[in-house]
């Protein structure tokens, strides 16, 4: 029976493959990718733009990757590349559009609590965090939301942001030491 | 204490609780049809930059080629070397003094831009092929094979004529150039004492052309028998000419003859000359590092110095070559061959005899050869000539050029090594510093084991690899750190921070000095990575 591990070291081998297929031009390939990453990468764009140009940002981070694929070094796993990519290209439209994140906007989920007093406190606390983290500084965001959102390990946010892995430590310590102050500047019910 | 973890567990699941959109039902088919988009514009791109450098690559080869050996020429002297190859029995002076110095420079870079158009030509017939693999598989596409079948096509074609426009930058193999007159008549030549000067008489009078003969008369003097009978004139005079190794042009009726400069005679004459000389064995003295006198007794047969001047009192049956110094012939002194100084001065002293060539080179790379070897065996003074404004522009333009050759053959090794740059600076540089101070101990020790000394070469041009690649990467490295460029490929970087290389290049001393600095750190890094075959993080 196969451990995690190899498992794991099947799965990537799996998608070398076929980002290396997707690079010579089959289409196949390339739909299985992104469909294996493409929420993540919305996501994260999302997250940084704020708006519905994440979608497109997250199509293009697809076409540069795997049309360009001999960039890869294939020895790491192919998500932090794909959000190292997303990242770049999401700076670059906040830095050539100015856009701002609209907070308004934003859906909040129902889920938290089944009494109205507890759903508001809930909803105010949720958008309490949204703001402070929009809030935070181009790093110490990224490695938040690549640490507890998409759960990438220290070393994989380290290659996708190209820092230190001393720095993504040093980022996110920062990073919640300020949302924490921020939420805790009005106690949840 | 158990507050932390408390804290990290609410904030982390409050951020899982962050809401954030869905991608649309659309998104894997939108994202498709741009990346097929993508990977036919990639393809073309691929063709027509590849086919684009390549023919850049080739101008360059030429030019290089042109100014300094003549292509006939060139062949002979390739033919030459490779022969003296074998020869290899004496060590590093020898090779230097056997290889033309003056064909170092255009051979270097000559064989780098050749090697690239070549990678380059074949990337591009990949990249057409890649065109029609891409649309045979995108359904609904079909009616764009005939555009990718059209652009190979051309691709093919262009690379059939590629060789005639090599041709077309050779000398015209014909000897007789403008075109006669048709109602030029048939000529008949009976002659069977005579030279060749009485035949092309003969073609004057016969077709009513004016005669104008430039050549020596040694050469029009020649004994030549020819019987033609009502031949075309042009195909007579073509073996009038080719007999007595000339050339003609022909004008408003009148035939100009003149010699042909580089021809097989003169070739075969001096490849003699060579035989010649190296047939006599004798004592071959060879020194590193300090200057060699040959006393007014001592007869030996090749003095050379690396790092050092030649004085010859005496008599040396063949060169006197230094590389990083002069060569000085002194009263009474004989030396049969050539004296050679590269990076230095040859005088020959009244009374003495110098049989062969005076030559002394100080360009750029000369001197920069002699300079390094001075340097390299214990030598400090030096380097003035290469520093020259005309050099350093020259230098500049030429790695410029092969750095946007290399920025269109290599792309994803760039990306990685710039990478690995940008990742690794400190171990980087290191390597960069060991290239450049380990290259000349690791020459001395292949020279000292006698059978490593044909690898000196091999390790000369690993080490031009890796500062020409480094100087690439270190130009994408500037170029991608200014702010003009909406997208940042390899060659527009490269193309963006070569220009400001190249301009702090022309700076006197300090240009120089921070290019090699630049260029070692990147060659560090190439190195280190194997030419990006480890890289560390890369986009």
């Amino acid at each position: 029976m196969p451990t995690a591990p190899d498992r794991d070291a099947d799965e990537r081998r799996a998608e070398l493959d076929l980002a290396r297929r997707a690079r010579r031009g089959d289409a196949a390939a390339f739909d299985e990718l992104v469909g294996r990453f493409h929420r993540r990468v919305v996501r994260f764009c999302w997250r940084l733009v704020r708006s519905a140009d994440a979608e497109d940002l997250a199509q293009d981070t697809f076409v540069r990757a795997f049309v360009h694929f001999e960039r890869f070094d294939p020895e790491r796993p192919i998500l932090p590349w794909l959000i190292a990519i997303a990242r770049r290209l999401c700076l670059d439209l906040l830095r050539r559009r100015k856009v701002t994140a609209g907070l308004e906007a934003i859906p909040v989920s129902d889920q938290r609590g089944p009494s109205p007093e507890r759903e508001a406190s809930a909803r105010e606390e949720i958008s309490r965090l949204d703001r402070a983290l929009d809030e935070l500084g181009e790093g110490p965001r990224e490695a938040i939301i690549l640490f507890h959102i998409e759960e990438l390990s220290y070393r994989d946010i380290a290659a996708a942001l190209e820092v230190p892995m001393g720095t993504v430590m040093t980022w996110l310590h920062r990073g919640r030491a300020q949302l924490k102050r921020a939420l805790d500047e009005a106690p949840i019910a | 204490m158990s507050r932390q973890p408390d804290e990290h567990d609410r904030l982390d699941e409050l951020l899982r609780t962050l809401p954030a959109p869905e991608p649309s039902a659309q998104f894997i088919s939108a994202a498709r049809r741009r990346y097929l988009a993508a990977i036919e514009a990639r393809a073309r791109r691929e063709a027509l930059t590849g086919l684009a450098a390549a023919l850049v690559g080739l101008a360059v080869i030429v030019a290089l080629m042109g100014t300094v050996i003549e292509p006939v020429t060139l062949v002979g002297g390739l033919a030459d070397s490779v022969a003296d190859l074998a020869r290899w029995t004496s060590g590093l002076g020898v090779v230097l003094a056997v290889v033309p110095p003056v064909a170092w420079a255009p051979m270097v870079l000559g064989s780098a831009a050749t090697v690239l158009a070549l990678a380059l030509v074949a990337r591009a017939i990949r990249g057409a092929r890649e065109i029609s693999g891409a649309l045979d598989r995108t359904p609904g596409r079909r009616e764009s094979d005939m555009s990718a079948r059209r652009l190979i096509l051309g691709l093919a074609v262009t690379l059939a004529l590629l060789p005639g426009l090599a041709w077309a930058a050779t000398p015209d193999s014909r000897r007789l150039e403008g075109r006669l007159p048709d109602n030029t008549p048939a000529v008949s030549i009976d002659q069977t004492r005579g030279t060749v000067l009485d035949a092309l008489s003969a073609i004057s009078r016969q077709t009513g052309w004016s005669l104008v003969v430039t050549a020596p008369e040694n050469v029009t003097g020649r004994t030549l028998a020819i019987q033609v009978s009502k031949k075309p004139a042009a195909e007579a005079l073509e073996l009038v000419l080719e007999a007595g190794a000339l050339r003609a042009s022909f004008a408003d009726g009148i035939l100009r003859v003149r010699p042909d400069v580089g021809t097989a005679e003169s070739r075969d004459a001096w490849r003699e000359r060579r035989r010649e000389r190296r047939g006599r064995h004798g004592s071959e003295r060879v020194v590193f590092g300090r200057s060699l006198d040959v006393g007014a007794e001592e007869t030996i047969s090749k003095a050379v110095a690396i790092g050092g001047s030649v004085t010859v009192a005496g008599r040396v049956r063949q060169d006197a070559v230094a590389i990083g110094g002069s060569v000085t012939l002194l009263p009474g002194a004989r030396v049969e061959g050539d004296a050679v100084a590269v990076g230095g001065t040859v005088s020959v002293e009244p009374g003495a005899i110098l049989d062969g060539d005076n030559v002394s080179l100080a360009g750029t790379i000369p001197t920069a050869v002699a300079s390094i070897a001075r340097w390299a065996v214990g030598g400090g003074r030096g380097m003035r000539s290469m520093f020259g404004f005309a050099s350093r522009m020259t230098r500049a333009v030429l790695l410029y050029v092969l750095a946007l050759l290399i920025a269109v053959a290599f792309p994803g090794a760039f990306s990685r090594v710039k990478a690995y740059l940008v990742e690794r600076p400190g171990l980087s540089a290191l390597g960069g510093l060991a290239i450049v101070l380990g290259f000349a101990p690791l020459c001395v020790l292949l020279a000292v084991t006698i059978i490593g000394i044909p690898l000196i070469p091999v390790a000369a041009l690993l080490l031009v690899a890796l500062l020409l690649f480094g100087f690439t990467v270190a130009a994408g490295w500037l170029g991608e750190r200014m702010p003009w460029l909406s997208e940042k490929t390899p060659v527009k970087t490269v193309a963006l921070g070569g220009v400001v290389l190249a301009l702090v290049s022309l700076l006197p001393w300090l240009g120089t000095a921070a290019l090699m600095l630049v260029a070692a750190f990147a060659a560090g890094a190439a190195l280190l990575s194997r030419f990006g075959r480890t890289g560390v993080v890369t986009v």
